[in-house]
């Protein structure tokens, strides 16, 4: 009798998970057990109809609804704070998971997506993303993994070469704006608060994080200061400059050729060849350059997650569309194809999916192939933290501050002390009690 | 009788003002309730907890709140009385042209433009690299100019505002100068008035009960000022409390407490109140004596 009891369970279990995977190194992907489902979804990203359908057929219980909702985070504040309004899916910057977290716009999916299922699929380092104190909320999608554009005209017309250390960029730059000085070699955006986090980041440190129930923040830390210290010497020189991304006024220096060199994540390779077509053939993809060559580090620049938002009616339905969005390998192939997302975070891209794409050349990029340097530069991210619950006021502060840096009143370096005094006053005005102020978790 | 015919009138009067009654107190009043109700609670996302009246202390103790406050004021004191000034200006030479409608039409057409757009064209006008002023400047060898920073911000807005407004108010002044019965300036005239001195001394002082309305109506705007430094927002980098509406915006929007957005946006009624209060008070008072 227990034998049949034990049999039983046993066949059960096994009934939960229906084998769905492409790939055999990977586990199923649980079956749904609730009742028929139509979930809602925001999300920025272009043409992800097509996982869509192909989720839908691998569950015809559950109906996805996206719209695209452009990346309007006052939206889902709103919701939040009204209590209704939200979607069943959410897509977030992993700069702001946790920011949403904290203010209760997510709810856990560990019942369906237990962590030990979640970390087959995807780097236990994104866990940093998409979950707090152990509650997973969702799972990522794209990766925002540094890279650097560089204009290959530019680069050839006044004889630089491609950096591979700080040391060299710098010489770059300086070289550049001896020779030319309307030419920017590359501008530090004085508007876009993952800018600066991900320079830290890439030099192997970070500028804040969470541990044990709680949050801490350092910016003056001496990796911190060692890469504001460098940008503050190029910013002296005149070698580089501080300018308003994502404006008129920058997209027209993109076109004219005033800009050699953007910073930025795995995504914008889609972004430029949408944003500036006429410079075409002009640009390449190369890893950024190193601190330390010998031992290569990255970071992040953006990249999203897909959450269940708190509102949801159907978490169990939500959780599964998160899960195989973001980790099926036929899904995976139509963002990375359709939705140009260049690199995604899941192992099954590295694994089944980025080697049939080695050798797609990108016209936009003069035939380069551009795969390999995204996924590269992925490879390099392996460490990562969590980012503060109050990023909106992390960025408008940091602006105050840079401003008063582009006016003359203050140094990068000065202007740091006075931003962190800033981010702390208000998480305190905000009633985070559980704030470690000047130092950050082993 | 009587009683039945009253309950009657007040019963059709508040029938015709229904439709402004149930709107008024939808947005009006009601938001207004429940505001200060919230704004007695603090906030961050879907968390709320009861705090008593520390908002309102926070608000008057707020650095950032108060120094927003430096951009209205210019404009109450520089860009209201300015813009009154020129519009009075232009009323008296619409009395005084053939074909006035023409410039009338013209210069109302700015106020028929969304503030959103027009501060959307304008942003371009001053923008480092499409300026329209660019290639004109480089003419006459400026390069690299960059109109639009924070220092220079405030006289664009002042630009814009009077752009938008001026045509507007001057159409309201000269419809108040065609009410002026003739016979004053004929009079003036027979007795050998110019045709300044009738509008100093007789046109201007009998204009002043529509100035006073415009004034506190526009200082009302000015303290409220947020959709053309918004729209710049997007060239220039704003400080989030560049006004207090921008403040109650961004606290609320951006950083999700919208409670304390509430006490500071209540705040601010208070004080536009007060300033309207102050404004009518006195300025009521000096009419009276010139009366």
């Amino acid at each position: 009798m227990k034998k049949l009891v034990i049999f039983a369970v046993l066949v059960a279990l096994v009934g939960v998970f229906v084998v769905f995977a492409d790939s055999t190194t990977y586990p199923a992907y649980p079956a749904y057990t609730g009742p028929a489902a139509t979930i809602t979804m925001w999300a920025w990203t272009s043409n992800e109809n097509y996982s869509i359908d192909a989720f839908e057929k691998v569950y015809p219980n559950i109906h996805v609804v996206w719209s695209n909702f452009g990346v309007d985070y006052t939206k889902i504040l709103t919701s939040t704070a009204a209590g209704k309004g939200l979607p069943d899916v959410i897509m977030s910057e992993y700069t702001y998971g946790p920011q949403f977290a904290e203010y209760g716009s997510f709810q856990p999916i560990n019942k369906w997506i237990p962590e030990s299922l979640y970390l087959k699929f995807f780097p236990q380092y994104s866990l940093k993303w998409t979950s707090l104190d152990g509650q997973i909320y969702g799972t990522p999608q794209d990766s925002g993994a540094m890279i650097m554009l560089y204009r290959k005209d530019i680069f050839e017309k006044y004889g630089l070469t491609v950096p591979t250390t700080w040391q060299e960029f710098a010489q770059d730059a300086e070289k550049l704006h001896s020779e030319n000085p309307n030419i920017a070699f590359t501008t530090i955006p004085n508007n876009w608060v993952i800018w600066p986090v991900g320079m830290v980041w890439q030099a192997g440190g970070r500028m804040f994080d969470y541990a044990n129930g709680k949050w801490y923040v350092d910016f003056t830390n001496p990796t911190a200061m060692k890469v504001f210290d460098y940008w503050n010497k190029l910013l002296q020189e005149g070698a580089v400059k501080f300018d308003t991304w994502w404006t008129a006024d920058w997209y027209k220096e993109i076109d004219n050729g005033q800009l050699a060199v953007i910073i930025s994540g795995a995504w914008s390779p889609e972004w430029i060849s949408l944003n500036s077509p006429s410079t075409s053939g002009k640009w390449r993809v190369a890893l950024l350059p190193q601190w330390d060559p010998n031992n290569p580090h990255n970071g992040e620049m953006g990249g999203s997650g897909f959450y269940v938002s708190s509102q949801s009616k159907y978490p169990e339905a939500a959780a599964l569309f998160v899960l195989w969005l973001n980790s099926n390998p036929q899904s995976l192939v139509y963002l990375n194809q359709k939705s140009q997302l260049a690199a995604l975070v899941s192992n099954v891209f590295t694994t089944d999916v980025a080697p049939s794409l080695e050798n797609v050349e990108y016209p936009y990029f003069g035939g380069q192939k551009i795969v390999p340097v995204v996924v590269e530069a992925n490879d390099q991210v392996n460490t990562a933290f969590v980012w503060l619950p109050v990023m909106d006021y992390v960025q408008s502060s940091m602006q105050t501050e840079f401003q008063k840096v582009i006016n003359g009143k203050e140094s990068l370096v000065d202007s740091i002390p006075n931003w962190q005094n800033a981010v702390v006053a208000f998480m305190k005005k905000q009633v985070f009690n559980n704030l470690v102020v000047g130092q950050l978790p082993k | 009788m009587n009683i039945k015919r009253k309950i009657f009138l007040s019963a059709k009067a508040y029938l015709f003002l229904a439709p402004f009654l149930i709107f008024f107190i939808l947005v009006i009043a009601y938001p207004v309730v429940l505001g200060v109700y919230l704004s007695f609670f603090g906030q961050r996302g879907a968390r709320m907890w009861y705090v008593g009246g520390e908002n309102y202390l926070s608000v008057l103790t707020d650095p950032n709140f108060w120094s927003g406050f430096d951009i209205p004021i210019f404009l109450l004191l520089v860009q209201v009385p300015l813009m009154l000034f020129i519009s009075i200006f232009i009323a008296l030479l619409y009395e005084q042209i053939k074909h006035s409608q023409v410039y009338r039409l013209i210069f109302y057409l700015p106020y028929a433009i969304p503030g959103i757009i027009a501060g959307i064209v304008w942003s371009y006008i001053f923008s480092k690299s499409m300026s329209p002023f660019i290639p004109l400047l480089s003419f006459f060898g400026i390069h690299n100019v960059n109109f639009l920073n924070l220092s220079t911000l405030i006289w664009i807005l002042l630009i814009i505002i009077l752009w938008e407004w001026t045509g507007y108010t001057a159409l309201i002044i000269y419809s108040t100068l065609l009410s002026i019965p003739r016979e004053y300036a004929e009079a003036a005239k027979i007795d050998g008035a110019n045709n300044m001195q009738i509008a100093f001394y007789i046109k201007i002082p009998l204009l002043m009960n529509t100035v006073l309305i415009l004034f506190i109506f526009n200082a009302i705007g000015a303290l409220q000022v947020f959709n053309e430094p918004w729209m710049l927002g997007a060239l220039v980098t704003l400080p989030p409390n560049y006004t207090p509406a921008m403040y109650i915006y961004n606290e609320a929007f951006y950083y999700g407490d919208f409670t304390y957005a509430i006490a500071m946006g209540l705040v601010l009624a208070g004080v536009i109140f007060s300033i309207s209060f102050f404004f009518l008070r006195t300025a009521s008072k000096q009419l009276q004596i010139h009366e």
